[in-house]
């Protein structure tokens, strides 16, 4: 008997009023993997981890974490059940500080054992945070916002990491540096639904790569199949 | 000398509404909702200290408590939670109704004319260092204040909850995201700016101890003035507004001529049309806005 997935989307259907954002979608991360979402601007991407969130209710098709039903439940609940969202555009809170944001992050997190390593880790995985630890969230570049939006969810101990685009508007070699950490961060067990514009760079990376596009799944990649760019292509302009 | 005297009495009423100004902004950071019905809170606290004449001074104070947290939760509960993520507007309508409805209510149960408070009437009485003339409600207010100022921004800045609201207030869709609860949030917020409001109620009855339904409808409005003017996104610039407008109403209603005081409210709303036009955002609002912090 196959081993039952961590996260499960089955016929997804997302609607703003009457116009569909997501149709029909069904993808499933097991525990320990990493999967990638990638699409055009406008695909249904992050309306798909919205859903998951419950910021947006579903129009159709259920969502199961660990086998269980997560239609309905509100935002905070999903997150204290295990799923952490980094937003797209990182949505750090800039007028806390550094220590303060990450606090935020305790929030979900179901009890407190532990909590000295994993803070030990996330300062290992991003030391700027422990430098600049009492500094206005704010003032941080861009990069580094990005390292504190993951170190704020990775705090809460999540079940499920989603990122959403955390590699929009930084600089390539920021980019890189974002990838390394997420490669750490599998590494230490995290399951994660990665979703990207970066199309290739993603498909190396994940396990398996869904491709989305005009708000339905259209290809799945796998990472030998990164290249493969006619068939990118083709599923893109579909 | 009364320069002084008049100082210390509008440094006292500034605390006063500054209080207010808190307990407005606090709600209105986590939920964008100006609560109209805040002046009622007031008013319930005023009638329990009336209808608790004769009784021990604590009995009063702390039944006013009760009642005005109570009436807090209550107004959370059945009148603005059912309208959260309604637009602004309905809102902002739905708590002239709450305000409406119970100053009705208060009229029924009560009558037009009035409850006196007369237990903590001592306090009326001044103190007079030299030639000053000084009431020891203004010492009290100005003390009270101050404390509950400070309790305020320790709970804000040093505790989880604290945190969690400040956070609401910047982004509240993403403190949800990250495990904060709403309902939680929302309702602590109606139950500190209730704690603030019973110590409104209990400072202003000594002061102006007759309590009639609309009691607190004033002091809501004049210090809501002074939230405007101070600029509503931030606690600290909320509450300065408020200590503001209740300074200037009681500093310039002591400099007025007596035949000219019932010109207060113009001249004081005089000063805040020329301050709202020279500083839309706020007099105390920072002039930098990029990374406002709302509470």
């Amino acid at each position: 008997m196959p081993e039952q997935p961590l996260l499960e989307l089955r016929g997804v259907e997302v609607r703003y009023g009457g116009v569909p954002a997501v149709r029909d979608l069904s993808l499933a991360v097991g525990r320990g993997e990493i999967v990638g979402l990638i699409g055009p601007n406008g695909a249904g991407k992050t309306s798909a981890l919205h859903a998951i969130m419950g910021v947006v209710p579903l129009a159709g098709g259920d969502i199961l974490l660990s086998g269980r039903s997560i239609r309905g439940r509100r935002p905070e609940d999903i997150a204290r059940a295990g799923v952490s969202l980094v937003p797209e555009g990182r949505h750090i809170f800039a007028g806390l500080t550094v220590d303060e944001n990450l606090r935020l992050g305790l929030a979900a997190r179901r009890g407190r054992g532990g909590l000295d390593g994993d803070l030990q880790r996330i300062h290992e995985l991003f030391p700027v945070l422990r430098e600049f630890r009492r500094r206005s969230a704010g003032a941080l570049s861009g990069g580094q916002q990005q390292q504190l939006a993951i170190a704020r969810a990775l705090i809460a101990k999540p079940e499920v990491l989603l990122l959403d685009e955390p590699s929009l508007g930084l600089a390539p070699t920021v980019v890189e540096r974002v990838f390394e950490t997420l490669a750490q961060i599998r590494a230490d067990g995290v399951t994660i639904l990665l979703v990207e514009q970066r199309a290739q760079l993603t498909a190396g990376f994940a396990d398996r790569t869904h491709v989305m596009a005009n708000t339905e799944l259209r290809l799945t990649l796998t990472p030998d199949q990164a290249f493969d760019t006619e068939r990118l292509s083709a599923a893109y302009l579909s | 000398m009364t320069y002084i005297q008049s100082l210390i009495d509008a440094i006292a009423l500034g605390a006063l509404y500054g209080l207010v100004a808190i307990g407005i902004a606090l709600v209105f950071g986590v939920m964008r909702l100006i609560n109209f019905a805040y002046g009622e809170l007031i008013t319930a606290g005023g009638y329990t200290l009336a209808y608790l004449n004769g009784q021990p001074a604590i009995v009063g104070i702390l039944a006013c408590i009760g009642v005005v947290l109570a009436l807090a939760l209550v107004q959370e509960r059945v009148a603005f939670r059912p309208l959260r993520g309604a637009s602004p507007a309905t809102m902002l309508v739905a708590t002239f109704a709450v305000s409406f409805l119970l100053q009705a209510v208060f009229l029924l149960a009560f009558g037009s004319r009035g409850k006196t408070v007369g237990e903590l009437g001592r306090l009326n009485r001044a103190w007079h260092p030299g030639s000053i003339h000084v009431r020891w409600i203004s010492l009290v207010s100005l003390a009270v204040g101050a404390v509950l100022l400070a309790a305020t921004t320790l709970i804000l800045n040093r505790t989880n909850i604290g945190l969690h609201m400040r956070a609401a207030a910047a982004d509240f869709r993403t403190a949800r995201l990250l495990g904060v609860r709403a309902n939680r949030v929302i309702v602590f917020a109606f139950l500190l700016s209730g704690l603030l409001a019973s110590a409104v109620s209990i400072l202003l009855t000594v002061q102006d101890p007759l309590v009639t339904p609309d009691y607190g409808v004033q002091v809501t409005i004049f210090a809501l003035v002074g939230v405007v003017v101070g600029g509503l996104d931030r606690l600290l610039s909320a509450t300065l507004g408020g200590f503001a407008i209740g300074f200037a109403t009681s500093f310039v209603g002591d400099r007025l001529p007596t035949s000219s005081t019932q010109f207060l409210p113009s001249v004081i709303y005089g000063l805040v049309i020329v301050v709202l036009l020279l500083r839309p955002s706020g007099v105390f609002a920072p002039l930098r806005r990029a990374a406002v912090e709302r509470v």
